[in-house]
């Protein structure tokens, strides 16, 4: 089966709105909505015909004007398809169903984008830091993102702790 | 009697102890010897690689890729390679792609000496590793002939490999593989069918199939719980189609299918393929000419994303690469087998000892720098 | 020659100084280079099992390697973890030690050679050697160290566990000589070339006892297989993680001291002491005399080098899977052994098989 087979056994299940196929990009996927990422995972997963066992790469991305995006890539053993798929909020609102319910791995994946990029997983069992010290203000991989000039008393900035043991 | 009122011990298996491999926290609750909860805490070795990665343009990325993996820096390079050559369009010379296969195979060769290594140290019987470890030491100098580094070797290129093959190189391989194969034997004689080290391997820590392919699990890791996926030949990538090889998977030998002794034993067996696929490379390299690098200066990849899988002697390492046009990418994103194999430990522990919890950390190879790039 | 008689003195006070002073320098001299030398010969073997070579640079082939080493932690800094129980973390590596040494006090190193005749013998080598359980115990939970404490316990339920198989196989060599006397128990194994009428020799049950004891007294030694207790990749390095210096030298000396003991004790009572073809029983002068201790102690060195190989081969055994060792395997066996020996000692009227088939001719 391919890509496009894939997308129309997806649009009978779940009709019109809120996945688009992506066919022309060099690895073709699919741009789904934050409200049926869920249902569409576990559709992928569970339908004999599909069998999308593995999650094999979550990734949180900071892209211009705003928009956050997680990016997952699903793994069929059984149809050998890698299946990228897309999901994009706002800054403004960076939340996200969590599908640690469907694929176990999910759960660190999404903590690491919380940590770095700083898209919420809602209903996610345990949001919290994974790479990053707890008690870290902000989200590094943003590209907007500004260090703090010192972090308990440790300065971040080079030039100025040399500076300051010049004095 | 009046019931005796008990407490879980609270124990720090620290980022500085002897048989994490690398800077990784547990946190243990256990009662006595038998541990009830335990939460890998880690970010002990982040280093923003992948931040780095978006002020770099593509060639210059190469050794930081090294970083992510020092165990077996020219699988990662390779990744990378592979990645960037595939949806920039970059052709690699034969030589190059002969050279590529080789020295990736023998990294991995030296990898996995380390992983089995390790966990045969774990285990108490300390012997093996040092024999392991002789064995990596003629890998190491014979990487350090080809790209003058021991560790991060940055030897792969974008387009190529950075050297030719010194003269009189291939013969050095050649009776390297010759005298590596009786010692993985001696190896086996010595350690895989002891029956103390069977008893501590066998049927600890089974991973089943479904588990396995749940938490995201690759190369060995998978492999040893009856799953036979291989990225150098189900995604395949350079000239590895050309190579003749199996794929080794867990048979449950000496217990159930995915417990430990299964990963132990595959890497074994995984070196032996790894030392057939360098014989038929070495015979094709001698017969190749040409240069080994196909240098492009201006590289870049066109406005997309891409996601390409390698496999590194940790399992398939992915590098998701979205890029705007231009010379440097907007995201690197890599996907590791060392992340995927923390994650699942957390199930894998509980109501292990704490010594079966050794076994298992080691069993799955885990090297920090993997999990925190 | 027995040094009893030359300690007994008028004065009960001048007799107890010369007690100890005869005990310092017993232990400096003796006790202590024995255990230094054996730190040589594991690194040595070790080094020679794993392909490299050991020391080799302090004094002749590396020979004054633990003398360096002694030196060096003798001058470190004397570091007590700060919440630790001072006085039992300062008293435990003592415990072990005496544990350990004061079994040198009754093996019979040569015909006349022996520091103390106890006529029971055999019973004081046990009631000794259960001071290191206490000893250990007290230093895992002295370092105020979780870490530590786990290791203090697997090592208090890990030889008391193994004193049982060890004291059964002692038993049967009990019955075999029909003393408690160590070098009673030797003098019972002369005769017969000199070799044939070694314990171990002696009949089906002593021969899989001395495997038993041998095996026993490894695991109740803390070696590899049986190491838990220091498993160095997990607890550290078990009950002495927070010792340094001095206290550790006195644990690791112990510990050595000990390989060479259960191979001395398993010579003495299996292996037939200071028995070989030619060693008289009753030395008329130094040459007969040095014979018979140059023998044992070339048997108990070897036995001892035995024991260190055995540690870097194998890997170590699990908590649980060493206890069911003991209570599965090891001391249904020893029963068996001694019912087995003391029903052969009834049937054949005390002979063994050596003597059976002499008694034929």
């Amino acid at each position: 089966m391919d890509i496009q087979g894939l997308f129309d056994l997806v649009k009978r299940e779940f009709g019109d709105g809120g996945i688009e196929l992506l066919a022309d990009r060099p690895q073709p996927g699919l741009q789904v909505a934050r409200e049926k990422i869920v249902d569409l995972s576990r559709f992928l997963k569970e339908t004999p015909e599909l069998r999308f066992e593995m999650l094999t790469s979550l990734a949180g991305l900071d892209l211009p004007e705003g928009v956050l995006r997680t990016s997952y890539h699903l793994y069929s053993f059984k149809l050998d398809l890698l299946l990228p798929l897309h999901v994009d909020v706002t800054r403004e609102d960076p939340k996200t169903p969590t599908i640690s319910g469907v694929w176990p791995s999910a759960d660190w994946y999404e903590r690491e984008s919380w940590d770095l990029v700083g898209i919420v997983y809602e209903g996610h069992p345990d949001l919290r830091r994974i790479m990053l010290p707890e008690d870290w203000e902000g989200h590094p991989l943003r590209k907007d993102f500004v260090e703090k000039e010192s972090y308990h008393g440790i300065p971040t900035q080079r030039e100025r702790e040399w500076l300051s043991w010049q004095k | 009697m009046a019931e005796v009122k008990t407490d879980l011990m609270t124990l720090n298996m620290g980022p500085v102890h002897p048989s994490t491999h690398g800077v990784i926290r547990f946190v243990l609750q256990t009662d006595g010897e038998i541990i009830h909860r335990c939460v890998p805490d880690i970010g002990y070795l982040h280093r923003s690689i992948e931040k780095i990665a978006e002020n770099l343009e593509y060639y210059q990325f190469m050794p930081f890729t090294d970083r992510v993996d020092y165990v077996a820096a020219i699988n990662a390079n390779l990744g990378w390679a592979v990645a960037v050559e595939r949806f920039g369009g970059i052709e690699v010379p034969e030589r190059g792609e002969w050279l590529r296969i080789i020295s990736a195979e023998l990294v991995r060769i030296g990898s996995h000496l380390v992983a089995v290594g390790s966990n045969s140290g774990d285990m108490g019987a300390v012997t093996p590793f040092l024999h392991a470890l002789r064995e990596r030491e003629v890998t190491n100098d014979l990487i350090e002939e080809l790209c003058g580094a021991r560790l991060t070797h940055n030897y792969i290129r974008i387009g190529g490999v950075s050297f030719d093959a010194p003269t009189g190189w291939i013969d050095k391989c050649k009776r390297f593989l010759d005298n590596f194969e009786p010692a993985l034997d001696e190896f086996d004689r010595l350690l895989t069918f002891n029956k103390i080290f069977r008893h501590r391997l066998g049927n600890v820590a089974v991973i089943t199939e479904r588990d396995a392919k749940d938490f995201g699990l690759v190369g060995p890791n998978l492999r040893g719980s009856g799953v036979r996926w291989d990225c150098r030949k189900d995604d395949t990538y350079g000239l590895y189609p050309e190579m003749k090889f199996e794929v080794p998977v867990g048979e449950g030998l000496m217990g159930t299918v995915g417990d430990c002794w299964d990963r132990f034993w595959l890497r074994i067996q995984e070196m032996r393929q790894s030392v057939h696929i360098i014989r038929q490379a070495l015979d094709r390299l001698e017969a190749a000419t040409g240069s080994v690098w196909n240098e492009k200066r201006v590289i870049k990849l066109p406005e997309g994303e891409y996601y390409v899988r390698t496999e590194s002697a940790r399992g398939e390492m992915g590098y998701y690469i979205v890029s705007d046009g231009g010379k440097l990418p907007v995201r690197v994103k890599i996907r590791t087998g060392s992340f995927s194999a923390m994650s699942i430990i957390e199930k894998l522990a509980r109501g292990v000892m704490i010594a079966d919890l050794v076994a298992i950390i080691a069993s799955l190879d885990i090297v920090a720098p993997e999990i925190d790039r | 020659m027995d040094l009893s008689t030359w300690l007994i003195h008028k004065s009960l006070w001048i007799q107890a100084a010369y007690m100890l002073l005869f005990a310092l320098v017993f232990i400096l001299a003796f006790a202590t280079p024995l255990a230094g030398v054996l730190t040589y010969l594991e690194r040595r073997v070790s080094g020679k099992i794993q392909s490299r070579v050991g020391p080799n640079r302090v004094g002749p082939g590396g020979f004054l390697q633990w003398v360096a080493d002694a030196v060096k932690l003798l001058t470190k800094e004397d570091v007590i973890p700060g919440d630790a129980d001072k006085p039992l973390f300062r008293l435990a590596p003592y415990l072990v030690a005496m544990g350990t040494f004061l079994v040198l006090a009754v093996i019979p190193f040569g015909q006349r050679l022996v520091t103390s005749d106890l006529n029971v013998g055999v019973v004081y080598l046990i009631a000794v050697s259960g001071l290191v359980v206490v000893g250990i115990l007290m230093s895992g939970w002295a370092s105020n160290n979780k870490w530590s404490l786990l290791g203090g316990i697997r090592a208090a339920a890990q030889v008391i566990s193994y004193e049982i198989p060890t004291g059964l196989s002692l038993i049967t060599v009990v019955l075999l000589a029909g003393s408690l006397s160590l070098s009673g128990i030797v003098v019972e194994q002369s005769g017969g070339l000199g070799i044939f009428r070694w314990f171990i020799f002696h009949n089906l049950f002593s021969f899989m006892a001395f495997f038993l004891f041998f095996t026993s007294a490894i695991a109740e030694n803390n070696r590899i297989p049986f190491d838990m207790p220091e498993a160095e990749s997990e607890l550290v390095s078990g009950y002495n993680t927070e010792y340094s210096g001095i206290r550790f030298a006195i644990f690791f000396l112990a510990e050595f001291a000990m390989v060479w003991i259960v191979a001395a004790i398993s010579t003495t009572l299996f292996l037939g002491g200071w028995n070989f073809p030619g060693v008289p029983v009753d030395p008329q002068g130094f040459a007969g005399a040095a014979y018979g201790t140059v023998t044992f102690l070339i048997k108990s060195f070897a036995l001892s080098i035995f024991i260190l190989q055995i540690r870097w081969t194998l890997p170590r055994v699990r908590v649980d899977q060493l206890m069911a060792i003991c209570w599965k395997y090891l001391v249904p066996l020893s029963f068996i052994n001694v019912v087995g020996t003391a029903v052969w000692l009834v049937l054949f009227k005390g002979e063994g098989i050596y003597d059976l088939i002499a008694g034929i001719f």
